[in-house]
């Protein structure tokens, strides 16, 4: 589904990836963890094709050239990023802005506008589903809401576009454990075989929730290791310098 | 008027068309007033308040030119008219009253009429009012203002009476290529505990010059909702100002809408003669173009106990030119005071300008006041995040940009009025956006 070969970004004549490596393929769960500035967050930005960054390497999604894409066309392509930090919309309600979202990418794939009551029957699903004040839906996109709404806002937007591949960029960071456990919940409900998800987290705390079949270490840009979910309670446990250690001596 | 040669001085000219025109203490008033007119003189760059708006054609045009008088049969003015509006209206066409177009209003409570007519039938309203608020001593077009207008609209609201119906002026100016000068002056008087909506819109097929002076009185506890409209005004240029009085435990609350006409600027004063009074100023510009739309306020702070409440918003595009200068003045009788001033704009592009001057002259020591000011580009992660969704560059751009500046179409209280602008705004918007690639 997601191939990415030796992808290098840099901003400002910094470099941040340098070099990235990986597969991801229907069905799958991949976490990302790292240190505060190793690039998890860049890798994001540049799958969902944020601006600013020169990028380099190749990133195929089901064969097509990502890198070649507008974000938006990215997105209709079945690419969704959660965000670390939720944007705020003034003026522009939650409903409004769902059923934009939702027409541009049916339009895309060549369908009619969805009517209006199937849009709220799935946005009162969905809703639902991350346990939602439906109130919420009337207001302006994230405006005023806690850290645990614009986070769960974001798992609702994912349920509403059902992307081919979701990236849930530090999803659970700020999150309590209340909080944490609906968001788990509503991706669990929405894995199936067909789709995808790359959890990128700090802590491994969300991966007893939100079960990974790989996960992998980015640092200084690079994936330096790879395992299974075990990896990531040993990094819990160790923290990362005994990775640190470990390449050092490789490199010897 | 024939009378009249070029070859005469100006001010010769205009004071023979004021003694031509007008008789008794209003010729005695108009003539005071062309004296004022003829000591201040046209606005220039040099004065600190004119710094950034220069209506540099004004010196060439005649100010008692009057434009060409219409058959008002030929006149469509159904296609401006704000649908599932029921409303009072009252049309002037090229500075005169439409007769046949209008649907004034005249009973015991409410008048609803024209200045040339309230001359002659309401003299005491007129001579306790017209011209006493207005700076006629400072402001040049203000004085030539009074001294040449010969219409406009009055209003006028008894005590505690509540006028249910919205009184829509509709300002056309059509029927010429030459830029004509037109003089407006109107009143309006909502006596105390009275109720009163005022939708004033303009609207120009020719290049006009309207210079419009309007003075509003607001009663004790009476309460006066004004909307300012300049969205199909052409390459009109205006100097509009309104001067409102507020006795005490009074409200006023306006919203001035612009996105059109070629060079504007708006004065809205408001001055609180008594406590406990609540004033709103809205404003929206959107220009480009070589446009120029200039939005100076004043809120006088005289009396303690008032609250005050300023939100302009402004996008502009390619080679466009907005002003806002918000001046709050808090004497020192003032205490209690709380005043709140804000002003938002974005550049669309490198080539528009904005002079955003807030002024706050306090001079009582226990008052609340705050002022922001912000010129910015369209933000980038908003942007971004919508496009992460699935909505493309262009229509990303326009949502923003309707929500930007739908918070202050959203004050609009008359809901008919507002629904229109609201449509009429996201038009507006993509053609600045198609404009601007």
């Amino acid at each position: 589904m997601l191939n990415i070969n030796n992808l290098k970004a840099s901003i400002d004549d910094k470099q941040i990836l340098k070099g990235i490596n990986l597969e991801v393929k229907p069905g799958e769960v991949h976490a990302i963890m790292g240190p505060n500035g190793s690039g998890k967050s860049t890798l994001s930005s540049v799958i969902a094709g944020r601006e600013g960054y020169e990028v380099s390497g190749e990133v195929l999604f089901n064969g097509k050239d990502l890198l070649e894409l507008a974000p938006e066309v990215r997105a209709w392509e079945g690419i969704f990023l959660a965000f670390q930090y939720p944007v705020e919309i003034p003026g522009v309600s939650n409903t409004n802005f769902m059923r934009t979202c939702i027409n541009e990418q049916r339009k895309y794939r060549g369908l009619p506008d969805m009517d209006a009551s199937t849009f709220l029957k799935t946005m009162r699903e969905k809703a639902e589903l991350v346990e939602l004040d439906p109130n919420l839906m009337k207001r302006s996109v994230n405006q005023g809401f806690s850290g645990g709404e614009k986070k769960r806002n974001e798992i609702f937007q994912l349920a509403m576009l059902d992307p081919k591949l979701a990236i849930l960029d530090e999803t659970d960071s700020g999150l309590d454990i209340d909080a944490l456990r609906i968001v788990s919940n509503g991706v669990n409900k929405l894995r199936n075989k067909d789709n995808a998800f790359v959890v990128i987290t700090h802590y491994q705390r969300l991966l007893d929730y939100i079960i990974p079949d790989f996960v992998h270490v980015l640092m200084n840009g690079q994936i330096v290791k790879s395992g299974t979910k075990e990896l990531a309670y040993e990094l819990e446990e160790k923290g990362y310098d005994w990775i640190k250690a470990e390449l050092k001596e490789a490199a010897l | 008027m024939s009378t009249l040669t070029t070859q005469q001085p100006l001010i010769d000219r205009l004071k023979d068309f004021v003694q031509h025109t007008a008789s008794g203490p209003q010729e005695h008033q108009r003539l005071e007033a062309l004296a004022q007119f003829e000591a201040l003189g046209l606005p220039h760059p040099d004065l600190e308040d004119w710094k950034y708006t220069n209506f540099k054609g004004l010196k060439a045009l005649d100010p008692s030119n009057p434009l060409p008088i219409l058959d008002e049969s030929t006149i469509d003015i159904s296609k401006y008219r704000i649908a599932g509006l029921d409303a009072i209206e009252l049309v002037f066409v090229n500075g005169r009253f439409a007769g046949s177009l209008s649907r004034p209003f005249e009973s015991d409570q409410l008048y609803v009429s024209t200045l040339a007519k309230a001359r002659n039938l309401r003299h005491h309203l007129l001579e306790t009012h017209l011209g006493k608020y207005a700076q006629q001593a400072t402001e040049g077009l203000t004085a030539l203002n009074l001294a040449m207008a010969s219409d406009g609209f009055v209003i006028h609201l008894t005590k505690n009476e509540v006028c249910d119906r919205p009184v829509v002026i509709y300002q056309l100016s059509t029927g010429t290529h030459d830029r004509g000068w037109n003089n407006q002056r109107n009143l309006i008087v909502a006596e105390a505990g009275s109720r009163l909506v005022v939708i004033e819109k303009y609207i120009s097929q020719s290049p006009v010059f309207d210079n419009i002076v309007t003075e509003i009185v607001v009663g004790s506890n009476a309460n006066v909702e004004h909307y300012k409209l300049q969205t199909r005004y052409g390459d009109a240029w205006q100097v509009g100002t309104t001067r409102v009085e507020q006795d005490r435990d009074s409200r006023y609350y306006n919203a001035t809408i612009s996105w059109s006409g070629q060079m504007i600027r708006n004065n809205l004063q408001a001055r609180h003669a008594g406590q406990n009074c609540e004033t709103h100023f809205f404003g929206l510009y959107l220009l480009d173009h070589d446009n120029l739309i200039d939005n100076h306020t004043l809120m006088d702070h005289a009396m303690p106990n008032c609250y005050s409440h300023e939100l302009y918003k402004g996008i502009v595009g390619p080679e466009g030119k907005a002003v806002f200068n918000g001046k709050v003045l808090v004497r020192p009788d003032a205490q209690k005071t709380n005043a709140y001033q804000s002003n938002a704009n974005i550049l669309l592009a490198d080539t528009g300008t904005v002079n955003a001057k807030p002024e706050l002259e306090i001079f009582a020591d226990d008052v609340k006041c705050s002022h922001g000011a912000t010129v910015g580009q369209l933000d980038l992660n908003e942007l971004f995040y919508l496009k992460s969704r699935g909505i493309g560059e262009e229509k990303a751009r326009t949502i923003l940009l309707t929500a930007f500046a739908g918070e202050v179409v959203e004050a609009v209280r008359i809901e008919a009025l507002r629904d229109d602008l609201m449509a009429q705004l996201m038009e507006e918007l993509q053609r600045m956006q198609i404009s601007f690639e």
